[in-house]
């Protein structure tokens, strides 16, 4: 092996029975000699192949690098590494019931999660799936689940807080890298989820028994039955199926029912966007500002994988919806703020990439964004096109006057001189970084829509 | 009440007199205890629950073959 083409993953440290590392461009699991007995367990009881037929763990091979450990695998490639705080609520409440099932399923097995990490779930094909092949091992007899406490922080917490206080507060996942405190769970909940008795036992009084025998040492003899960790998983798995989004209204929620353009202009719009999608032959596609993924699916529905981009959490939300009730395989939604990309978190800032170093695409869509970018949040040109231009090869843009009238409702009550944001000084500033493919006006529209290539 | 009603009543109680969790510290054996508390409560109510499952299934299945040996 070359070890100059080898790197160890920087988020994989915790676990000291093997590590995640990438070796010429490919993504590889070491496991180490303190892992054999678990690992060679997880495949001779029959559940690593019958959670790999289920697609609920990610498929592997056994490969011989001429590393060190005991076995190297190769998990298949998953098409884009996600973070629980870029998921909708059903994406968190899918990726927490799988994880239950799997330990439900592990059980049957004589096995067990060490860990319930949210961060061991990506989203491939339209589903969840469990990423970390070696958190599976043998059942420790009488101990309680080892990981209880890491499912609540992971997913319970961010559940209840989502579906019972505010659909933003997903975003605490970024500032807590192992899960919510389960004490600030506790005081953000309102009362009247507070008492209801599950609430009150996994998040409440599990808050209060995490303060209560903090730094203390405890002996106990008492026998912990398998049927009483069946009970509490199903309590777990009980409650979670109840949690329900809010019907809230947002600003975006119904943007595609309120738009500003007639039938025709809308068929011609996506007319256009998927003749320059099939100009420029992509194999992944970054949708910003995608709504309820209306035109990323222009791109996935051509079998070309497109992340699906939106700042507001109901629209994604209802993109999720949309591609498991069609069982979509090529999309997938997430939570993007582009005026604050998720930063890089963790030890050394290096355990969970920022947004911006996973973003690696051939053609960034960019429909009806530019005057919140510009107007909204002042941005000039110059930036947006740099950025892009450093993230995708090509790019389709939609240029939004002053003048249209969503466009218009941005402007309203702005002292600023505004004169700059033209389509003269757009093509100018962008020109410094793309070439004008092609142009096309939208009829009945003020909007144009460029099909531009980077320079670099 | 039964003993383990009253197991739980105290353990709740003592609970609740605890205060904001320091970050610092551990919080894995509190998660522990908890669970060998709720082990025994809820693991109580899953067999029942479990039991009456059983029991609908039995009975539904006695229903379908009425209603299919009446339809013939």
């Amino acid at each position: 092996m070359n070890r100059d083409s080898f790197k160890v993953d920087g988020g994989s440290f915790r676990d000291r029975g093997g590590f995640v590392f990438k070796y010429k461009n490919d993504i590889y699991r070491q496991i180490n000699h303190s892992a054999k007995d678990d690992f060679d367990f997880l495949i001779s009881s029959g559940l690593c192949r019958y959670l790999q037929e289920n697609k609920m763990l990610v498929e592997h091979e056994e490969i011989e690098l001429g590393g060190g450990g005991y076995k190297t695998i190769k998990p298949k490639k998953i098409d884009f590494i996600s973070y629980p705080y870029e998921w909708s609520f059903s994406q968190i409440k899918d990726a927490a019931l799988l994880t239950l099932e799997i330990q439900q399923i592990a059980l049957e097995h004589g096995m067990s999660l060490k860990d319930a990490s949210a961060y061991n779930i990506q989203f491939q094909a339209g589903r969840p799936i469990f990423i970390d092949t070696l958190s599976f091992e043998k059942i420790k007899e009488n101990s309680p689940w080892v990981a209880y406490r890491q499912f609540c922080q992971h997913f319970l917490a961010p559940l209840l807080l989502i579906s019972g206080v505010d659909i933003r507060l997903s975003s605490l996942m970024s500032s807590y890298i192992d899960g919510i405190p389960l004490d600030m769970a506790s005081s953000i909940l309102p009362f009247s989820k507070k008492i209801k008795p599950s609430v009150f036992i996994h998040i409440y009084l599990h808050a209060k028994s995490q303060k209560a025998f903090s730094q203390k040492k405890i002996s106990s003899q008492r026998k912990f039955s398998l049927t009483s960790q069946k009970a509490i998983l199903d309590s777990l798995k009980t409650l979670i199926l109840k949690t329900q989004l809010k019907k809230d209204k947002t600003e975006w929620g119904e943007y595609y029912t309120f738009t500003n353009y007639k039938e025709e202009s809308f068929k011609e719009k996506k007319d256009l966007v998927s003749s320059f999608i099939d100009q420029t032959s992509p194999k992944r596609v970054l949708d910003l500002g995608a709504n309820d993924g209306t035109f990323s699916r222009l791109s996935s529905e051509k079998g070309i994988f497109t992340v699906s981009s939106d700042i507001d959490l109901v629209a994604v939300e209802k993109n999720y919806l949309n591609l498991k009730e069609k069982k979509e395989k090529n999309i997938l939604p997430l939570f993007l703020d582009l005026f604050n990309p998720n930063p890089s978190i963790g030890w050394g800032n290096e355990e969970r990439k920022s947004f911006l170093e996973r973003a690696n695409f051939d053609l960034i869509i960019s429909l009806a964004l530019i005057h919140h970018l510009s107007i909204t949040n002042h941005l000039p040109f110059s930036k947006i096109a740099d950025l892009f231009s450093r993230k995708s090869r090509f790019l389709i843009i939609e240029f939004v006057p002053i003048g249209d009238s969503n466009a218009d409702k941005l402007v309203q009550n702005r002292g600023d001189d505004l004169s700059w944001y033209n389509e003269d000084n757009f093509i100018k500033e962008f020109s410094k970084h793309y070439t004008v493919v092609k142009k096309a006006k939208i009829n009945n529209t003020k909007r144009t829509l460029y099909l531009m290539k980077s320079n670099e | 009440m039964k003993k383990i009603d009253k197991l739980f009543l105290i353990f709740s109680l003592f609970l609740l007199s605890a205060n904001t969790a320091n970050a610092y510290l551990d919080a894995g054996t509190g998660s522990y205890v908890l669970q060998l508390v709720l082990g025994g409560i809820l693991g109580g109510l899953f067999i029942l629950k479990s039991y009456f499952r059983k029991i609908i299934f039995l009975f539904r299945k006695i229903i379908t073959k009425k209603e299919k040996k009446s339809n013939e």
